[in-house]
């Protein structure tokens, strides 16, 4: 009834779409994956205000707090002329994420879990929070509130 | 050098640490020893004062002992780290490495160089190139003379260094002065990557009376590409970044249908009326900054200012960036423009 070419064909675009459908399938699916990809809020957030001048002893207390709680940190320039910089903090379990100033004489940091899917209890930033506040309060002027 | 020691009190309870230096000279029960180190700052060999070599420690490549003769007056062996006594691993400041497995007993809370495969297993010892690299911090591989900023690479003064190098604001700046180009996340346009981009985009005009609240409350809603104006954001949250919404016909990809390209973190001042995104390690377009502004002229018209700069780490990035930026925050406006005609 059909010729060999013509079965051949068949089977050729038979195939062709059996792919076709499994490629759109994967791709809709890889979609639907994507838009499940939340926003982090972070949970907690903190808003440092100092005297621009104060600006190198904030680092220096924020390095400090880093090394006794264990943080890797980042205090890079956001800008050519080293006006402005962005401050990350990362343990394996919090990290912190800040933008200096974001408001003239204003860091604020946002405090996320690394893994949202393992959160470590609210205790935890609370304590760290508490702990950061007493190494600003060592600048002069400056001072460190919760949102 | 003399052995240095030093009383500690910690937590109530009082002991004596005692220091012991990698290499050089030592003094030690009244007796003077010299230590002498391999390539990796590994004491290999330990003399006394007139020479007579009293030790000798060789190692194999991840730092087991190969042949110990003679005693070593230090603990601080394989690649000048401290050995914990009886236990066979080192402390390596952030982490604890175990030389028999070849790897640190914990994941490394960095990924050093994500652009590195080697470097993704956060257990992996100097990117598995021991006899090359050495950890001081537990963090990342440091190599050679040359490799100047401790990745693991050779510095190349070309290169937009990696963002997990130790931060020195200082030092950026004051590199910044001598060429230009200094280290991680240091943005100039003499670097490589730059990409700077402005546009300006009338979304409001007069004659729909748009309030400050209402635009303050719009630009949260569209404040990075890929949005869902039904989440305004916060300060500070990180969000993943697409380049739609896009549809195809009749079905609506989402957002993220180009995406997800990474994660920003936005920032919001000036009362609500800027918003800041600052892309997060892993963005394809990190590193670099995208600032919203909405603002009234003198007609009462409202505009969207958008400027975008920044290093690429990614090569070829600052092209797609300078070349696609505009278009991709002109279609976010366009989106933003339709949402305040369709309310008006």
């Amino acid at each position: 009834m059909f010729t060999p070419r013509t079965k051949l064909m068949m089977v050729f675009f038979l195939l062709l779409d059996l792919l076709l459908g499994i490629w759109i399938g994967i791709t809709i699916k890889t979609f639907q994956m994507e838009n499940s990809v939340d926003t982090q809020h972070a949970v907690r957030v903190i808003r440092i205000t100092i005297d621009p001048a104060e600006r190198e002893a904030l680092f220096a207390q924020l390095q400090t707090f880093a090394d006794k709680w264990r943080y890797a940190i980042r205090i890079a320039p956001l800008d050519p002329k080293g006006e402005s910089f962005s401050i990350q903090m990362w343990r394996s379990d919090m990290k912190f994420s800040g933008l200096y100033p974001n408001d003239p004489g204003t860091l604020d940091i946002g405090f996320f879990y690394t893994d949202p899917a393992r959160p470590v209890p609210e205790r935890y930033f609370d304590e760290e929070i508490s702990d950061l506040k007493n190494f600003i309060s060592q600048i002069p002027g400056a001072t460190l509130t919760v949102h | 050098m003399s052995l240095r020691t030093q009383t500690i009190v910690y937590a109530g309870v009082t002991g004596t640490t005692t220091s012991y230096p990698a290499g050089g000279a030592m003094r030690g029960s009244g007796i003077l020893y010299f230590m002498l180190k391999d390539h990796l700052g590994s004491t290999s060999i330990q003399t006394d004062s007139i020479g007579n070599v009293v030790g000798d420690q060789r190692y194999y490549p991840f730092g087991e002992t190969r042949i110990l003769t003679g005693s070593m007056y230090t603990n601080r062996l394989f690649t000048g780290q401290r050995e914990m006594t009886g236990s066979g691993i080192y402390y390596y400041g952030a982490r604890f490495y175990s030389p028999k497995l070849g790897r640190f007993l914990s994941a490394d809370t960095i990924v050093p160089s994500y652009a590195d495969p080697q470097a993704l297993n956060r257990y992996s010892y100097v990117l598995n190139n021991p006899l090359r690299y050495t950890d001081p911090t537990g963090h990342k591989p440091c190599g050679d003379g040359e490799d100047t900023d401790c990745d693991g690479h050779k510095q190349d003064p070309n290169q937009n260094p990696h963002p997990h190098n130790p931060p020195d604001p200082q030092k950026n700046q004051n590199n910044n002065k001598n060429n230009g180009c200094g280290q991680q996340g240091n943005y100039s346009p003499k670097c490589p990557g730059w990409h700077f981009y402005t546009s300006t985009y009338l979304v409001c005009p007069a004659e729909l009376h748009c309030t400050i609240e209402e635009m303050i409350d719009y630009l949260s809603r569209f404040a990075f590409p890929g949005q869902y104006p039904s989440n305004p954001v916060r300060n500070t949250d990180i969000n993943p970044v697409g380049l739609g919404p896009l549809s195809l016909g009749p079905i609506e990809l989402g957002p993220y249908s180009m995406g997800p390209l990474g994660e920003i973190q936005t920032f919001i001042s000036n009362g609500g009326l800027t918003v800041k995104n600052v892309t997060q390690p892993g963005h394809i377009f990190y590193d670099g900054i995208i600032i919203r502004t909405v603002y009234k002229d003198e007609n009462g018209d409202w505009y969207v200012s958008t400027y975008g700069y920044g290093n690429n780490v990614n090569p070829g990035m600052d092209t797609a960036n300078q070349v696609f930026g505009p278009g991709i925050f002109h279609a976010a406006n366009q989106r933003m423009e339709s949402v305040i005609e369709a309310h008006h």
